[in-house]
C-alpha cells in the first residue's frame, strides 16, 4: 500500500470515528438517549481507536500503531458483545431505541468487527520501517547495494 | 466520575499522540486501556438499572 494512500485511509477512519461518536451524542442530547456504562465504555474504547491512526498520520504509518488501535477494537468488541449477551433473552426489549433494526450497541459491534479486519489488513501491508512491503526480503537481497 | 475522567484521559492520550512524543503516547495509550478495563471490571457485576 503507497504510503499516501495510507495516510488518506487514516485520515478517512479518524473522521469515521468522529461520526461515530458525534452520532452517539446526539442521540444522547437530543433524542434523550441516557448512555449506560457499557455504552460509555463503548465511546471510549471508539475514542482510544482514534490513537492509531492520529500517529500514523502524525509519525507515519506503522504496525505498532496499527496495533494499538486493534487492542481497542478487540476491548470495544468485548465489551458490545457482553451487552450484547445481556439482551439475549426472549422477550428483553433490549436497551434504548433501535437504528435500522439494531440496537446501537450491535451496531457498535459490527464498527469494532469491521475496525479489527481493516486494520489486520493494514498491519499486514505496512512493514516495520513504515513504508510498502511491496518488496520481498529476497528481492532486496538481490539488489545492488547504494554507493556501488 | 470515572468515565469522566476515562474521557479526559482519552482526550489527553490524543493530544500528546498529536504534540508529544510518540512512547509518551504509547505509554499513555497502554494506562488508559488498563484503566478502562479496571473500570469495566469495577462494574462487571452491577444490576444495569437503565437496561431493564
Amino acid at each position: 500500500m503507497p504510503r499516501s494512500l495510507a495516510l488518506t485511509l487514516n485520515a478517512l477512519g479518524l473522521y469515521a470515528i468522529a461520526l461515530v461518536l458525534a452520532v452517539a451524542f446526539a442521540a444522547q442530547l437530543l433524542l434523550d438517549e441516557l448512555p449506560c456504562p457499557l455504552c460509555l465504555l463503548q465511546r471510549i474504547q471508539f475514542a482510544m481507536l482514534a490513537v492509531g491512526p492520529i500517529l500514523n498520520v502524525r509519525f507515519g504509518p506503522r504496525p505498532s500503531h496499527y496495533a494499538v488501535s486493534l487492542l481497542a477494537a478487540i476491548a470495544g468488541a468485548a465489551l458490545a458483545t457482553r451487552q450484547i449477551l445481556l439482551h439475549i433473552m426472549p422477550g428483553d426489549p433490549g436497551y434504548g431505541s433501535a437504528l435500522l433494526g439494531y440496537h446501537y450497541y450491535s451496531w457498535a459491534f459490527i464498527g469494532f468487527a469491521l475496525a479489527i479486519i481493516a486494520l489486520a489488513a493494514c498491519c499486514c501491508s505496512t512493514n516495520s520501517s513504515g513504508t510498502t512491503a511491496s518488496r520481498s526480503p529476497a528481492a532486496r537481497l538481490r539488489a545492488p547495494p547504494c554507493g556501488r | 466520575m470515572e468515565f469522566t475522567a476515562l474521557f479526559l484521559a482519552v482526550t489527553v492520550v490524543m493530544v500528546v499522540a498529536w504534540w508529544g512524543t510518540r512512547a509518551l503516547a504509547l505509554a499513555l495509550f497502554a494506562a488508559t486501556l488498563l484503566a478502562s478495563i479496571a473500570t469495566y471490571l469495577h462494574h462487571a457485576s452491577d444490576v444495569l438499572k437503565l437496561s431493564f
